[in-house]
């Protein structure tokens, strides 16, 4: 039987009225995968997790995400995290995990324990009182702690300094994920990242300029990622 | 999860309505310091002043909660929740007509507590009689009091759907809302206009019956057609309201 793919994309076009952030864009990313989203600013790739995620609509095209028309009924199985903080300063981080709780049952409490001890957060501290680098490890707590089918991830080690970075990339991809869970995360740090993708997806102006398996993509150019994000991208 | 997310609006209100019931009773203490000067039945009357205040805020309260979403960068963590763009709109607008109504409420508390200390002024309280009212004229306040409400929830709807259609946009958000925000205006005054015409070939009553033979029944008949109006216009735009929330405005 054949596994309905975790997002399918066919001739998606975001257009504007001066630009086109998503320009033909093709996609399938298999279940179970951990994707990586390169690209320079302004190259799509917010706009795509976005689309997927259900907070914009393409101007053409088909998106399935699990199956299905990005809704009501996808929103229950993906988390999305913004790049920027998106959570309620007055809110402590309690009483942000009991709001997400209410709204998606899959959220793990215990989980959401182990994960605020790793993150070294405390449950009563204000949102808004939060560093840049807190609010981001806050928002790797309410994407992990979740069982959620599929997770993007927007730039999520923006403002982590760079000796957390390893350590959570390390956890992301090991201890912290869910079994079987698809990760998609966009991001610039390139060389840090590039041990946790299966697969990579490079876009250059709204178009996919290169995808493959990051294996398979190092054997046939025998170019790191970093390396090939300099060639495909300049 | 509605409830859920009623209570996180009036959670994020709790700080703007404590500043609001403070200034409200710092302006009732302040009024107590001017009964001398002033006079008793002046300083009571202007105990009433922030209803006029409140009435104006509230038109505006659950645009605002819908531009700070945007303005903070909570909107796309909220628009990633399962929810429809009907309980994001409703939650807000009911969070912000629960605020008026609490100040109000309160405006009118306070202003009884300075109408009760009459005697300590020196002045005394209306006859009984005087304060009774009589049946017509309590359902004409409470009539007039449902059209006041409707009017603000209302007004408040078309704010925060001329928002939002700003944010189906890229560029020039504020340039689109505002011309959305005229535009809608026009079309709810046309349709309260069309609406109120064919009600008044069913009914019989029209302003123009009414100010050619003033009579109370009329008005009060007049007033409660407005209100069947305001829903009926109400449920439209809410609809509208939810699906752009939810399918086109973009975060």
């Amino acid at each position: 039987m054949m596994t309905i793919p975790a997002v399918m994309l066919e001739n998606v076009v975001k257009r504007y009225p001066l630009t086109r952030a998503l320009d033909g864009v093709n996609l399938t990313i298999e279940r179970g995968k951990v994707v990586g989203l390169l690209g320079h600013n302004g190259s799509g790739k917010t706009t795509l997790l976005k689309i997927i995620a259900g907070l914009r609509t393409p101007t053409s095209g088909q998106v399935r995400v699990l199956g299905m028309a990005p809704g009501l009924e996808t929103k229950k199985r993906v988390a999305f995290l913004p790049e920027v903080n998106t959570f309620y300063n007055w809110m402590t981080v309690d009483d942000l995990l009991k709001f997400v709780k209410s709204f998606h049952p899959d959220l793990d409490l215990e989980k959401t324990a182990e994960l605020k001890a790793f993150m070294n957060l405390k449950g009563e501290s204000k949102i808004g009182a939060l560093s840049k680098g807190q609010q981001a490890r806050l928002k790797l707590i309410v994407g992990l702690a979740r069982q959620a089918d599929l997770l993007l991830l927007d730039e999520p080690l923006a403002g982590i300094d760079p000796p957390s970075r390893a350590k959570i990339l390390h956890a992301l991809v090991g201890e912290l994920r869910q079994e079987g869970q698809t990760v998609v995360i966009s991001t610039h740090e390139v060389k840090e990242a590039e041990p946790i993708f299966d697969h990579v997806i490079f876009l250059r102006q709204g178009r996919v300029a290169l995808e493959g398996e990051a294996e398979a993509l190092r054997a046939e150019t025998g170019h790191s990622m970093e390396e090939l994000f300099g060639e495909v991208l300049e | 999860m509605f409830f859920q997310l009623y209570r996180k609006e009036l959670n994020g209100l709790r700080n703007i309505f404590l500043t609001l019931l403070g200034l409200i009773m710092g302006i009732d203490l302040f009024l107590v310091t001017r009964v001398r000067s002033w006079g008793y039945w002046t300083a009571l009357h202007v105990t009433l002043i922030p209803l006029i205040f409140l009435l104006i805020w509230a038109m505006f309260r659950a645009f605002m909660l819908t531009r700070e979403e945007w303005k903070e960068g909570t909107a796309p963590f909220l628009r990633s929740l399962p929810l429809s763009g009907w309980s994001i709109v409703g939650a807000k607008l009911l969070a912000a007509f629960t605020e008026w109504l609490f100040l109000s409420l309160a405006t009118v508390i306070f202003s009884g507590l300075f109408y009760a200390t009459a005697p300590l002024w020196g002045v005394e309280w209306p006859a009984l009689p005087d304060l009774f009212f009589s049946e017509q004229t309590v359902q004409f306040i409470v009539v007039s009091g449902l059209n006041f409400a409707l009017g603000i929830i209302l007004t408040g709807l078309i704010f925060q759907l001329a928002y939002l259609l700003g944010r189906t946009v890229n560029r020039f958000n504020a340039l689109v809302s505002f011309a959305c925000t005229v535009l809608l205006f026009y079309l709810t005054a046309k349709g309260n206009d069309i609406l109120s015409r064919l009600f008044a070939n069913l009914s019989g009553i029209s302003p123009e019956t009414i100010s050619l033979s003033p009579n109370a029944n009329a008005v009060l008949t007049y007033l409660k057609l407005n209100i069947v109006i305001m829903l009926i216009e109400f449920a439209f735009l809410f609809v509208v309201t939810g699906w752009v929330m939810e399918k086109k405005a973009e975060s």
